[in-house]
């Protein structure tokens, strides 16, 4: 396929505002002809869909005990994905879950993105005491896994989706930081913010309209990286234990609970199904964000 | 290699054939013999295996195997086949004696007229595991220590004079900076020294304060007789005494002496060592993982142990699916002894009653009951239930009424891991339940609870916004669950949940007064309906900080004392009303008695539980398989 | 971008050129940091967790306030946490709460060697496997060989380890298990301490495998860029045979990228071990871990902490010093 040619000899001693709509339009032209990533797209599409509707509607009360026989197997009428140990129908949970799972993810990475990037560009752009004590920081933490950090302080301030997400964005938003730093350190040395700062611009100013739309690609592909993180974390969580309180569905909680009668060898279903809807929506976030990457990376041809 | 002539005379001549046939046959004889005998171990006659090697699971590891710190069912059913006491619980939960040669009665002259003289004499052959003698001063010395180190247990021994003498005395350590009791229990280990076994060595001081007055020796430290003297009469104290595993149990001050914190921890042997007077000993103890047994030789009690060997797999809840399969396969001999008979789930137990194992499954229901506590006694909590006022017990009759026991058991524990607690919160089976259905609050009337609701709640004011309090774990989610469904759906009530995950902040919240409306529970220690009455309603429960409801009234605290200064026989109608003033004041509500379920296989004989514990090992015997 | 650029200090200070031997103990001097301030911020939180290891129906009120006073838990934090300290630098960590007066180091030593058994045989299948699948995808790139491969990459870094554990049951234990009636199927019983590789291979592998999937896209991408390189054309010019030329050459540079995630790895790998042991309930540190903070064992949990980190630690150090060794131009 022709590759387009960027507008780069449109690029005259600043014209920052047309080399991003340039960068945009070819990167969004990429990832349209990327299927994989559309196909993606379009199920998280779904995801978010099914998510909302749970909120108002599921075929089944989930919490409610005895709607059905326990075990009960797919294909019970009324019951397509079967029922847990206590009869509460799985489907219903399963949609229910999908709320934890995607309001963990996305408002993680939101937090991750805001306080990483915040951090991230002071410190690259300011350098020094800062830049030090940070790099204390990391390096002390380095050596200890985020899932860790985030248990310890889970277990601080107690059960609740609201804690999860904080304690696992305080554990994740490092590295965000130090791509945000690595990124203004490069930028800041380019000759347009010389020339910016000569011209007397403030560092909010220099930091926020011409450092940070520069590394807006890799952050924005970091962002989209951190929600599968963020959701694969919860899912340990929930199921080592630390998750939402019951009767609270969650698809970590429920793989966790489904694992004595599959170890046992006579209902796989319990497990099956949270899964399932993990590792899909998984494979989709990780698929698009890869589909991003690919297309705002301007050293990669196709 | 041919087959040679079809006959086998021929020119040999017809000698041969008889004596090649005789061959034959006595041949096949033999080998018929030999394969003709029981298959597996050789067998003596009795048909008893020659491995007498028991193994079963554990599903949690110990806290503790000191008696004087002890307070779990899954520590005292490894201890008592280590420890005995100067009595024993036997299969049917009769006091029967054990290093005592007689239980005390007035009839026989081992309690006094006024009750408040015991007078025990021991058995001239009990020894320890260590072969240590048993004299008087054992007795004295382990009561004594039990009582200084002031665990959950010692108030076991609270009617005998010198009590709180000897606990005040004991005091409380300095702030221990190496995280281990050691100072404390230490301190108490050099002042009894030297009144004891220690007598006499050098540099050995008797701290007599620490003696209670009550317990003395009439025929010497090293004769065979002890004397109990109680500060007021007492009708439960010879059940406490004989709970096995805790603070009655005899011990050997010889080895604790040298290590009276972690003793407990290593194998037994002459200095050292989990050593007690039982049929077994403690041979290996590897934490987390496992723990050996073994007989002790030439054992004085009876009856001899059969087994020689008991092995313990500690192994994690989560792999009970694994444990069961390979007790299929013959690997553990039981599931479900040493206190874990609550362990094996609903899936299970139906796929097992479904298989040819079926009969291999013991159910047992097991002295334990759960309720639920109103706050009743402590205003600040607040809610809708406290006090004694007509709208406070009607509300609370309300919300009893609107719960139906019998369709929880069915819904939750599908009828086999627990039953509906109809006669009363003393567990069936026990002295002190009052018979099926005999519960007035273990009704289920959903019409009259909602015509009590509207009388004393017809706006929905009071109602509104209550929370029910639970741990979560086992059964307390369904039946959470379930309660908050009967009370949507009789009362139209919605109450909240509010599930805990620590359970021992809960247990300390609860304790405190702090919930409105929470899952309470209790699980019996010895057989006298004091351990019940005294601690959980009532000044005695209160003064201890651990009456949940806050419930108290003055008869109820006079009828209780009264009743504990009776033998059973006086008591228990006075027991018996107690349980009326709980029930017209609708205290509780009524949930279920717990169920354990055991797997023994056909080859293991003498094993099964009671109401309160696994028989004891030196029973167990197993046939050859 | 170079390996020691990772980690922070590699291009913000300036390289120093002493020698090996000083980064070395630059290193350990910030590993003993990080145990200091992991142990410390770990011990703070767990004490500061409401309940405890005592409490429980008999045991309250004045029986509680008496042996946490035994235990010294009723002391100021800071205190408790310098009398720990004082042992855990001669190798004591006290003792467990739960199991009273049982001694934390060797319990937690030993279930340390469960979970380097667990962990090491992890890693032997992460490397096998990934780079095998790498090499292999290179070789065959763009056939259905590559797709396959590339796709079980895919799944193995995006799944959860649980998934993968709960999918090999159902086909290694229970599938297997009802179609030849229980001969050749994998029984998840954990016996003894250490297990049997029977009983290790399944674990090993729901670790191992999502590691192995960033190792295999790695391998692959750098091997299909030496492979086009041109020295390799010489190479194959002089007539040596096309396997050896890709073996000995583009391996040899593929190993440089996989090393640079060595770290990760291992970080990945003990993630796994921590979740696959409380699943399969093998006795390793991961499954004690979770125990004990529900158990309030402080002293456990803290040994824990600790020694995760220091392991996490070490294996990075190592990995830096082996990166010297495979690419030269590296030096400290």
């Amino acid at each position: 396929m022709a590759t387009t040619v960027t507008p780069w000899s449109e690029y005259e001693g600043g014209t920052l505002a047309r080399q991003q709509v340039g960068l945009w339009r070819d990167g969004l032209r990429r990832l349209r002809r990327n299927r994989l990533a559309l196909a993606a797209l379009i199920y998280l599409g779904l995801l978010a869909c099914v998510c909302l509707l749970s909120l108002f509607w599921t075929p089944y009360n989930p919490n409610l005990i005895g709607v059905c026989p326990t075990y009960a197997l797919p294909g019970t009428p009324g019951h397509p994905l079967g029922c847990d140990d206590l009869g509460r129908d799985l489907l219903s949970r399963l949609m229910v879950g999908s709320q934890v799972s995607l309001a963990v993810g996305l408002i993680t990475a939101a937090i991750v993105m805001v306080l990483g990037v915040g951090i991230g560009l002071l410190i690259g752009y300011l350098r020094g005491v800062a830049d030090a004590i940070f790099a204390l920081i990391i390096n002390v933490f380095y050596g200890v896994p985020p899932l860790m950090i985030a248990i310890v302080l889970y277990v601080l301030l107690g059960p609740g989706v609201i804690n999860i997400i904080i304690a696992i964005a305080a554990a994740s938003w490092m590295d965000m930081a130090r791509l945000v730093r690595g990124q203004t350190l490069s930028i800041r040395e380019r000759e347009y913010i010389e020339a910016a700062r000569a011209g007397g611009a403030r560092t909010g100013k220099i930091l926020f309209s011409h450092i940070f739309p520069n590394a807006l690609g890799p952050i924005i592909v970091q962002t989209t990286y951190v929600v599968p993180a963020a959701i694969l974390t919860s899912a340990f969580f929930s199921f080592l234990g630390f998750g939402v309180p019951a009767p609270q569905a969650d698809w970590g909680g429920m793989a966790s609970e489904g694992f004595s009668p599959l170890l046992a060898g006579f209902d796989p279903y319990i497990l099956l199904w949270p899964a399932i809807a993990l590792s899909v929506t998984l494979l989709a976030f990780n698929f698009f964000g890869d589909g991003l990457r690919d297309a705002f990376d301007p050293r990669q041809r196709r | 290699m041919t087959l040679g002539t079809p006959h086998l005379g021929g020119a040999r001549g017809g000698l041969r054939r008889p004596s090649q046939a005789m061959l034959v046959i006595s041949l096949l004889a033999v080998v018929a013999a030999a394969c003709g005998g029981s298959s597996g171990a050789a067998s003596s006659s009795s048909g008893l295996a020659s491995s007498q090697v028991l193994k079963f699971p554990a599903f949690q590891n110990p806290g503790t195997w000191d008696p004087g710190e002890a307070d779990a069912e899954v520590d005292t059913e490894f201890m008592q086949n280590v420890f005995d006491n100067l009595w024993r619980f036997d299969n049917s939960l009769n006091i029967v004696p054990d290093i005592a040669t007689a239980v005390p009665t007035a009839a026989n002259g081992g309690i006094s007229s006024d009750g408040l003289t015991y007078t025990v004499n021991l058995n001239h052959n009990a020894t320890f595991s260590n072969g240590d003698k048993v004299t008087a001063e054992d007795v004295l010395y382990s009561w004594d220590r039990a009582v200084a180190l002031q665990g959950p247990y010692s108030s076991n021994l609270s009617a005998i004079a010198g009590y709180a003498a000897v606990q005040s005395a004991a005091g409380s350590p300095p702030a221990s900076t190496t995280g281990s009791p050691l100072n404390f229990q230490q301190s108490i280990e050099n002042g009894l020294w030297g009144c004891f076994r220690g007598k006499g060595t050098a540099g050995a001081t008797c701290d007599s304060s620490l003696e209670m007055s009550g317990l003395t020796a009439p025929d010497g430290l090293t004769g065979y007789t002890v004397q109990i003297t109680l500060a007021s009469a007492c009708g439960w104290c010879l059940a406490a005494w004989t709970l096995e595993g805790t603070t009655g149990a005899i011990v050997d001050e010889n080895v604790i002496h040298n290590d009276p914190v972690n003793w407990w921890t290593k194998p037994s042997s002459k200095t050292d060592g989990m050593v007690g007077t039982g049929a077994f000993y403690l041979a290996s103890f590897i934490p987390k993982q496992s723990m050996v047994f073994k007989a002790v030789k030439d054992w004085w009690g009876s009856p001899k142990p059969t087994l020689t060997e008991v092995d313990v797999d500690i192994k994690d809840p989560s792999a009970l699916a694994t444990t069961v399969a390979a007790w299929k396969q013959g690997s553990y001999g039981i599931i479900g002894y040493g206190g874990d008979s609550g362990n094996l789930d609903y899936p299970t137990i139906e796929s097992i009653k479904t298989s040819p194992y079926a009969k291999d499954l013991l159910t047992q229901p097991k002295g334990r009951t759960t309720w639920l506590s109103f706050n009743i006694g402590y205003p600040k909590t607040g809610g809708p239930f406290v006090g004694e006022s007509a709208a406070a017990v009607g509300l609370r009759k309300a919300f009893d009424l609107a719960v139906d026991k019998t369709g929880l058991a069915t819904t939750v524990c599908h009828d086999l891991l627990c039953t509906a607690a109809t006669g009363g919160l003393i567990t069936k089976g026990l002295i002190g339940n009052l018979g099926d259905g005999q519960d007035p609050l273990a009704a289920y009337d959903p019409t009259e609870a909602k015509q009590l609701l509207k009388e004393y709640d017809p706006t929905g004011a009071l109602t509104a916004n209550l929370t029910y309090s639970y741990n979560t774990g086992g059964l307390n989610d369904p039946v959470a669950e379930y309660l908050q469904n009967e009370w949507q759906t009789n009362l139209g009530v919605h109450v909240n949940l509010n599930p805990v995950g620590d359970a021992s902040q809960f247990i300390s919240n609860r304790l405190g007064g702090q919930y409105v409306m929470s899952r309470d529970g209790w699980q019996f220690d010895y057989n006298n309906p004091q351990d019940w009455y005294a601690n959980l309603w009532g000044t005695f429960a209160t003064a201890a900080g651990a009456n949940t409801s806050g419930f108290d009234d003055p008869t109820y605290d006079s009828i209780l004392n009264q009743a504990d200064a009776e033998p059973i026989s006086q008591s228990l109608p006075l027991y018996n009303q107690l349980a009326t003033i709980l029930q017209q004041d609708v205290a509780y509500i009524p949930l279920y008695y717990s169920v354990g379920n055991f797997l023994i296989q056909p080859w293991v004989k003498g094993a099964g539980s009671n109401t309160g514990f696994d028989y004891y090992w030196d029973q167990i015997s197993i046939l050859s398989h | 971008m170079s390996r020691a650029s990772s980690f922070i200090g590699g291009e913000a200070v300036p390289k120093v050129t002493r020698g090996t031997l000083v980064y070395i103990i630059q290193r350990l001097a910030i590993i003993a940091l990080t145990l200091l301030v992991v142990s410390f911020v770990v011990f703070v939180v767990v004490h500061a967790l409401p309940g405890n290891a005592f409490i429980s129906q008999r045991v309250h009120g004045k029986t509680l306030q008496l042996l946490l006073h035994e235990y010294g838990l009723d002391q100021p934090v800071l205190i408790q946490y310098w009398n720990f300290l004082k042992g855990a630098i001669h190798g004591n960590l006290g003792v467990s709460l739960y199991i009273r007066g049982e001694a934390v180091t060797p319990l937690v030593l030993r279930e340390l060697s469960v979970s380097c058994e667990l962990g090491g045989s992890a890693l032997i299948i992460t490397i096998g496997m990934g780079m095998t699948f790498g090499v292999l995808a290179a070789i065959r790139q763009n056939t259905w060989v590559d797709y396959l491969l590339t796709s079980i990459a895919v799944i193995g870094y995006t799944v959860p380890s649980f998934v993968i554990a709960g999918l090999g049951v159902m086909i290694f234990a229970n599938f297997l298990g009802s179609v030849t009636g229980g001969a050749f199927a994998y029984s998840p019983v954990w016996t003894g301490t250490y297990g049997t590789i029977g009983e290790l291979w399944l674990p090993a592998l729901a670790i191992g495998f999502y590691t192995s999937g960033q190792i295999t896209r790695i391998t692959r991408a750098s091997m299909l860029e030496v492979i086009q390189q041109d020295y390799i054309r010489t190479a194959r010019a002089k007539g040596l045979r096309e396997r050896v030329v890709t073996i000995r050459h583009a391996l040899r540079n593929a190993l440089v990228p996989v090393i640079s995630i060595l770290g990760t790895t291992v970080v990945g790998i003990l993630v796994g071990v921590l979740v696959i042991e409380n699943i399969f309930g093998i006795p390793g540190l991961g499954k004690e871990f979770v125990e004990s903070i529900l158990q309030h064992d402080y002293n456990v949990t803290v040994g824990v902490f600790t020694i995760f980190a220091l392991l996490i630690g070490l294996s990075n150090l190592a990995v830096d010093l082996i990166y010297t060794v495979v690419d030269p131009r590296i030096r400290y």
